[in-house]
Formats: structure tokens, sequence, C-alpha cells
């Protein structure tokens, strides 16, 4: 990625040049942000840096995100935002649906807020109501929770006509601990996991809806 | 008396419905967790086709993650993580001698398709020269050492014993409970818990229940005769052995590792039971035993089975 970036910029220069100065900041990305030699390189750097830095938009300044700790739930949690594709009748779509499913309910999970995830939940999903329920209690009478954060790293869709479309998703949770108003235990922590999950999907006038989720064992 | 027995098991229902509501209940908050406890629908990938199907019901639960392990701080080939060796866990050398190695423990869920391996436990000791093909060379070997494992596959009960009547429903029920078992293998600690989970009874008249999921349960004695899930009616009078064999699963743990499934069951089989099938016969006494001490239910009537 930094390489192709560099390379475009540079080439207009100085060929000869620009083989020498890719090499060195190449080598300076493998370090990991090791102190590079500073002079021509500096300056070929922050030229390359500019067109890459405008081309992914960056969103508003806002405040920093904090996770939740002993002493208060998470702060400024980025919203969850459905991506184009995951509205279109397709396998990408009901793969970037998938995904955007459990960033609701990470989502809710850190926040206590779960509105998002019962939006693209299907009324007679048992398991997602359960998660909802689990979130709403844990989240009661001023207790946050701290951890349980969701990444699904494998996610595969089969959309065909004539079946339900369905997903293979990876569901990996950090630890949960539930926090009391005065920033004790409720409980022992509850430990991470690492699940397969099968999401049945269907696709409605609204777009994608998790209509029946269940456990791959 | 009847009366007075219903009275002692309401008061006992009583203290059962109110036992748990006294601790207060953790809050199922995991995702799979939270999937078991309100029955989310359970998929299991078909070996044959490689689709996903739903689990029949009464499908013994085996462990849906698989396992590894890596050296700790390795970051591949000769390459390793230099502030990470600096706080490495520290393996005191075995007794024996033996080199303890540190290594982190990966899992993932089997049955997804390109799952990625994420961090489990650790970091835990192992005690090998070349620890990288442990693993592999334990898990050959452990379902034959789980087998040979003096695992007692738990006692056979009958009710009513150790005579019953012919076409009456006898109650069997089984009493088997979790083991835990320490061995060595390939000079590491090997702890292995045993579960079981399936029970097969032979009846010894020919017919075998099972394997099926339950070890059934006592009767009180006044419901003795009343057909349960496990209980068996012996069509005709004689002496029988009944054997009962337990399907046992396991998990086995390396030097303090994650529990690892043990594929496949091991059986175990208990002692067998004798039990004495007898007929019943029903006449009706007239007679004066003072007149006829001979007459039938006298005390000088010839008895016979």
């Amino acid at each position: 990625m930094t390489s192709q970036n560099l390379f475009a910029p540079l080439a207009v220069r100085s060929t000869a040049g620009a083989v020498l100065v890719a090499g060195a900041l190449v080598l300076a990305g493998c370090a990991g942000g090791a102190p590079a030699d500073p002079g021509a390189t500096s300056q070929a750097a922050t030229e390359a840096a500019t067109p890459s830095a405008s081309a992914t938009p960056t969103p508003t300044p806002s405040a920093a995100y904090k996770p939740a700790d002993a002493s208060g739930p998470a702060q400024n949690v980025p919203v969850p935002v459905l991506p184009e594709v995951a509205k279109t009748e397709t396998k990408e779509g009901a793969e970037a649906f998938t995904k955007y499913w459990y960033e609701t309910l990470s989502y809710a999970y850190e926040t206590g807020n779960s509105r998002k995830l019962e939006n693209v939940s299907g009324p007679g999903c048992v398991f997602c109501k359960g998660l909802k329920d689990g979130i709403d209690e844990a989240w009661s009478e001023g207790r946050w929770i701290s951890g349980g954060t969701i990444q699904t790293p494998a996610i595969t869709a089969t959309v065909e006509s004539g079946a339900q479309a369905h997903a293979e998703v990876q569901v990996i949770q950090a630890t949960i601990e539930i926090r009391r108003p005065d920033g004790s235990l409720l409980q022992e922590p509850t430990p991470a996991t690492n699940t397969g999950s099968r999401a049945g999907l269907t696709f409605g006038p609204t777009g994608w809806v998790m209509t029946d989720l269940g456990l791959i064992r | 008396m009847k009366a007075l027995g219903l009275k002692v098991l309401c008061v006992a229902t009583l203290l059962l419905v109110f036992a748990p509501s006294a601790a207060q209940a953790d809050v199922s908050i995991g995702y799979e967790d939270r999937g078991l406890s309100v029955g989310a629908d359970q998929w299991v990938k078909d070996a044959s086709t490689g689709k996903l199907v739903r689990a029949e019901p009464g499908t013994v639960p085996t462990d849906p993650n698989e396992y590894k392990y890596e050296l700790q701080c390795h970051l591949g080939g000769g390459d390793f993580d230099t502030p990470c060796l600096a706080r490495q866990m520290e393996c005191k050398d075995r007794e024996d001698g033996a080199k303890g190695i540190p290594v982190m423990w990966l899992s993932r869920p089997r049955g997804v398709a390109g799952a990625v391996w994420a961090h489990h436990s650790g970091p835990t000791c192992l005690y090998d020269p070349k620890p990288e093909d442990l693993l592999p060379r334990i898990a050959a070997d452990i379902q034959k050492q789980f087998q040979n494992l003096p695992v007692n596959a738990g006692a056979v009960v009958a009710q009513p014993s150790p005579h019953t009547l012919r076409g009456a429903e006898t109650n069997f029920y089984a009493e088997a409970a979790e083991q835990q078992f320490d061995i060595t293998m390939f000079g590491q600690k090997v702890h292995v818990v045993a579960t079981p989970v399936q029970y097969t009874w032979n009846y010894g008249d020919g017919t075998v229940f099972g394997p099926q999921p339950s070890m059934g349960g006592p009767l009180p004695q006044d419901r003795w005769g009343e057909k349960t899930r496990t209980s068996h009616a012996y069509a005709s009078t004689g002496d029988f052995q009944v054997v009962l064999t337990t399907s046992f699963q396991g998990t086995y743990s390396v030097n303090s590792g994650p529990p690892l499934p043990i594929p496949g069951q091991g059986q175990f089989s208990a002692p067998p039971q004798a039990i004495s099938v007898w007929r019943s016969l029903t006449r009706n006494y007239a007679d004066d035993c003072n007149a006829n001490p001979q007459g039938q239910g006298c005390p000088g009537a010839a008895t016979g089975r």
C-alpha cells in the first residue's frame, strides 16, 4: 500500500532518484517507525503522504474513543455505518451486512444502546433477542459493560435463489466485565470466546435482516 | 401413610423452588453462553457435503473448537519478538533435567470457512526437545490411552432387586460420574477428564437399549413398577446378567494447557448385575389351616416358584 502510493509522484521527477528514495522509505516502513535517514527522504514522504490522506475521507474531528474500565463506560464509541454494498441482494451484500450486524452488536455491548441492533434483527430471531435482553440486563441499575467487543474475521455468505441466504461467521468476543456504579464487578468476568455462527438472512423491503441466528457446534 | 408421604414430597418441592432464588444468578452475557441459554439453533458441518445442517436433537455435544500452540514470542521462521522475549514466561527445568519451553495456545471454531487462529490461553510450559510436533504425537496416542484408563463405568441399580416379577416394569438406572486422571505421555503431565455421555443397557434377555443419553434415575418405592425411560419388563422368569456400558467423552490438558477434546468416545462396561425374575400367582385362600394344615396358603402347604 505505502510503496504503491509513493511511486506515482516520485517517478515524475527523476527515475534514478525515485528508486533510491522509495527504497529508503520502504525500509523505514519495515522498521516500524524507526527514525529514518533525514534529508531528501523526509520531504518526499510528506509529499507522498498527501494524496493518500485525501483519498480516505477523515471523519469530522471528535473526542477520542476511550474504552470502558473500572472508572466508567466507554466514551465516543464509533457508531457503525451500513455500507452501500450491504444494501444489495448479493453475496458481497450479505457479507457486508453480516459484518455490520455484528458491529451493531459490539456497539450495543459497549454502549448499552441496542436500537441499531434491533433495527436489523428480525422479530422471530430468538438468539438476537436473547443477546439484546442480556445486554439490557447487564446495563440496568446504573451498571456498564467493560470489554465484550466483537470481531468477525471470517464471513462467507451463500446467496442462492430457492434457499434462505446465510453466512458462516467466526465471532471473536473479548472478555466481558459488568461493573456496578461503584466500579466493582457484578460477577466473575466472562472469558473471551471464539465461536462459529450461522446467520440466516432475509432480504426484504428495508434490505437485509438477520432472521435466524444459530451456533455452529 | 400415603397422605403423609405426599406431604413430605410437597415440602421438598417447595425447598427446591426456593433454593435457586436465594443466590443471585449470574447474568449470562457472553455471545456463546447466551446462544446456548436461549436455545439458539445448533448447526453442524456435514462431513461429506461440507454444508451446514441442523444438529439432530439429543446429539452429544462436543467442543466446537480446535486448538494449537506456538512458541511464546515466536514471529515465524527464525524470528522472535525481542521485547516479548524479555518478559517471556520462565519455565523451570524439570527434576529430570528436561528443558521447559513456554507456548501460547490458540483456538478457532471448526466448521467455519476461513476461520483465523486467535489467542486462547497461556503461556504454559512444554517439556520436549521438539515441542513443535509434540501435540500431534500426543493426539495420535491419546485415544488409546483414554480407552485403557481405569474409568469406572458406574454402578447399576435395579428397582426392585435382586428379585423382580415377570411382566412388571423393573426400573434400572446408572450411577456414573465424571472422573479425572493424571498420566504421563512423551514426558508431559497430561490431565484427563472423562465425562459420561451415553448409556447402553444389555438386560441379559437379548434386549439391548441404547446407546442413549439418559442414565435414568431412582423411583420412590411406592412407584416401583411404573414404566420409565430406562425400565425393562422381562417376558420370562430366570436369572439374568444385566450389563451397563457407559460411553465417556474425554478432554486432555498438557501441562496445565487448555482442555483439548479427545476424538471419539471411550466405552467402559460395569460388572454384570444379577437379577432374578419370578412369576407371581394369585390365589384365594378360604381354608381353615387348623382344620386343613395342607390347604393353600397354610404353613404346611407345598410352595413353589
